[in-house]
């Protein structure tokens, strides 16, 4: 299954894969180079998924990201960073791209997952966007699961993910 | 919207295929490379649109930029200004039917540059050695088809296939099995002996291969363009290509493939190859000038539209980019052109039933004696169009003056009704609405007129009688492979021309600036990685075009690689859905 993961550049996207995938963490922040797509399997009931999980390579810098990227996409994961207000502003943005360029078919029920990265920076203290404020706008877009996540300290990164890859499967179409 | 860094070892503008390729192999080189392209999508004119984007795009050729003040001469460096004042696509038609629906412009991936693959060519062995070949899904194309006598001949892609054609006599399927034999183990020869200048239609003829089956391998099999212009070397190496790509991904399966949502991905694996080793990608973003080094003209850097300065030391663009190179190169207009005719059709039902990807040849004069060069024709089906709707391409270097005149016939030969205003039935494939006999009648007389321009082949009588005979007896049995009046309508068709620039000769460019040329037919991408190899090999030396990377061993990545390949293949299947 395909998973696509979108969101301004330096929300964390790359880490977050990482940490999910390689349980790694690397604190310096390289504009995406060298990443590309991973994949990993998981359970989810009876089921053995593989998830292939792309990154944008860093084509979304600027505006660049081509159709292809997104073609056939079973979920997409919006990430931005709870400690700028633009990249969360930016979720309307991706959203519309995605639904734009992929076209999914079920354009009112497709799987999205909103991440809230970094919470784990300045302790706390240097967030600007609360949890109430993301999960209304999740809410108002048609009840998107909404995480809260630390790729840096590994939290509730598998949790995200996992819904990800529910989110995923159930996007799958019954007759193909 | 300022680019960082602002020095990059290499800049690319325009995403077509090559460009891309050279961007690619640039990043994985090692290169910094920030590539730019001035449209809103990838692909320029090798990129895939949406019904409503292919209109714009041929109707309205891109705006030209405003013209920014930019001086003669910037911190000691000349200014030469990029721009692409021409448009590529001229007489363009285009027909819909009234009161029939389409469907939704955004279901539909159209090529602006639409081609199928050969199973084994250059393009899939860079694919799979650089790892591209995971951003792509390829289907094969199911069957191959000749135009002979007014219908459709199933062109062989197996032995067994051979066996069962039943529009081949038994002394034909022993003279191709033989032919084919004899071909096979000539290569193994390393072509000592047949490399040869003289035309490879002789040659044919030569080893006893009656007209129409020496017409099947000279353009269905070895894909000639042309009757007398391919050497017995050249096709007999063409040929080669062919038996090679057969059935490498599937037994019994033809030499072609086609990636799943068209050409038009193909730019962007390459584009996304470059962006994971860290090339910068920036749409939207045309280039105003290119700082040149007085003397010897070298590119020292670019000029966005938007003013930003950027260093480099090699620049790639497509070829209309450049003319202001060309203008004062000392051989002068060496500009080289070539002019394609193009349709493309929204019909609503496939050629085949049952078969969605599918090549058409029709060889020259095989359209009423009209067409002087090979008209190629793919069909493709969905995703890259609504479910039960078919996209038609059909392509040919242009003679006439305009890609109607040139290719409406060959439409009207596979098509019932197409809105194109030239409903009336063409002399030579009359549109046959009525019944079977009827249809069989009309082919009759016109295998009847073929026979009197054809030269007499040894064995067969040229009279419509003995023709008919045979066709009656041997070639349309039961309906068989007889395209019988359920051809698919048209409820789009498109016509149009494309001035396609060539390369002009290296030393025309300065010594860090390279070419790429807009794509060609419709038959395999060779001349296009041959090209983008040049151009890199031009600008970087000493590296290599897509090397073997290797995790272990050399023979187990290319394995692995091919593996996946396989893998993927299998589980599309040829059928798409």
């Amino acid at each position: 299954m395909k998973v696509i993961i979108l969101g301004d550049s330096g929300v964390g996207k790359t880490s977050l894969m990482n940490q999910y995938v390689h349980k790694k963490f690397s604190p310096q922040y390289k504009a995406t180079i060298g990443a590309d797509f991973l994949s990993k399997e998981i359970q989810i009931d009876d089921k053995l998924v593989t998830l292939q999980i792309w990154d944008t390579a860093g084509q979304e810098r600027f505006q660049s990201l081509g159709v292809a990227f997104y073609r056939g996409a079973d979920c997409c994961v919006i990430v931005y960073d709870v400690n700028n207000n633009k990249s969360f502003d930016n979720l309307d943005h991706w959203k519309d791209e995605f639904l734009v360029q992929a076209a999914p078919r079920n354009k009112e029920s497709f799987p999205f997952v909103v991440v809230g990265n970094k919470i784990d920076q300045d302790n706390g203290e240097s967030r600007v966007v609360s949890e109430y404020k993301a999960r209304r706008w999740c809410a108002v877009n048609g009840n998107i699961p909404h995480f809260e996540t630390s790729a840096k300290e590994d939290i509730n990164v598998d949790a995200a993910f996992m819904n990800v890859a529910k989110n995923a499967l159930s996007n799958e179409p019954v007759d193909e | 919207m300022r680019i960082e860094p602002t020095e990059f070892d290499l800049v690319v503008l325009g995403t077509g295929l090559e460009n891309s390729l050279i961007a690619g192999a640039a990043a994985k080189a090692g290169k910094s490379v920030l590539h730019v392209d001035d449209g809103e999508v990838y692909g320029d004119d090798w990129g895939s649109l949406t019904l409503a984007e292919l209109k714009a795009r041929l109707e309205a050729p891109p705006q030209s930029q405003e013209a920014i003040d930019l001086g003669e001469e910037v911190e000691g460096l000349g200014v030469r200004r990029l721009a692409r004042d021409s448009h590529p696509y001229s007489n363009v038609e285009i027909h819909e039917a009234d009161g029939v629906d389409t469907g939704p412009s955004r279901d539909y991936t159209i090529d602006l540059a639409p081609k199928v693959a050969y199973c084994i060519e250059p393009l899939i062995e860079v694919l799979l050695k650089s790892g591209a070949h995971q951003y792509l899904d390829f289907r094969l194309v199911e069957c191959s088809y000749i135009w002979q006598h007014g219908q459709l001949r199933k062109v062989p892609a197996s032995r067994s296939d051979v066996f069962r054609d039943r529009s081949l006599k038994s002394s034909e399927k022993r003279m191709l099995t033989q032919f084919l034999k004899m071909v096979v183990s000539k290569l193994g020869d390393e072509q000592e002996e047949i490399a040869s200048d003289r035309p490879f239609v002789g040659w044919l003829e030569e080893q006893g291969l009656s007209k129409p089956l020496a017409e099947l391998v000279l353009y269905a099999v070895a894909m000639g363009e042309q009757t007398g212009t391919m050497t017995t070397t050249q096709g007999v190496a063409a040929l080669g290509l062919y038996l090679a790509s057969m059935g490498r991904y599937r037994d019994g399966s033809g030499a072609f493939m086609i990636p799943y949502y068209g050409s038009g991905d193909l730019p962007q694996a390459f584009c996304r190859l470059c962006a994971v080793k860290g090339g910068i990608y920036v749409l939207r973003c045309p280039l105003a000038a290119c700082l040149t080094e007085p003397g010897s003209q070298e590119c020292r850097g670019v000029i966005t539209q938007e003013g930003q300065h950027i260093s480099c030391h090699g620049l790639v663009a497509s070829q209309q980019w450049l003319r202001s190179f060309l203008a004062d190169a000392e051989n002068g207009a060496s500009q080289q052109q070539c002019r394609l005719s193009r349709a493309v059709c929204v019909t609503d039902g496939s050629l085949r039933e049952g078969e969605s990807q599918v090549l058409v040849v029709f060889p020259p004069g095989s359209v009423g004696g009209k067409n002087d060069r090979v008209i190629h024709a793919i069909q493709v089906g969905h995703p890259v169009c609504p479910k039960g709707r078919f996209l038609l391409y059909l392509c040919c270097h242009s003679t006439a003056e305009t890609a109607k005149q040139d290719l409406a016939d060959a439409v009207a030969c596979l098509l019932r009704e197409v809105p194109d205003g030239q409903n009336t039935p063409s002399e030579s494939c009359s549109t046959i609405k009525d019944t079977a006999p009827q249809m069989e009648q009309s082919r009759n007389a016109r295998n009847c007129i073929d026979a009197k321009e054809h030269e007499p082949v040894e064995g067969t009588t040229p009279e419509a009688t003995a023709e008919g005979e045979r066709l009656e007896a041997g070639c349309a049995p039961e309906g068989a492979d007889v395209l019988v009046d359920v051809r698919p309508k048209a409820s789009f068709v498109c016509y149009y021309n494309e001035t396609v620039e060539l390369h002009p000769p290296c030393a025309a460019l300065p010594s860090n600036v390279a070419s790429c040329s807009g794509p060609g037919g419709l038959i395999g991408y060779r001349e296009h990685v041959a090209s983008a190899e040049a151009g890199f090999g031009k600008l970087f030396p000493d590296e290599e075009f897509y090397p073997v990377v290797m995790p272990t061993t050399l023979q187990d990545s290319d394995d692995e690689a091919l593996g996946d390949l396989e893998a993927t293949l299998t589980t599309i299947g040829a059928a798409g859905d």
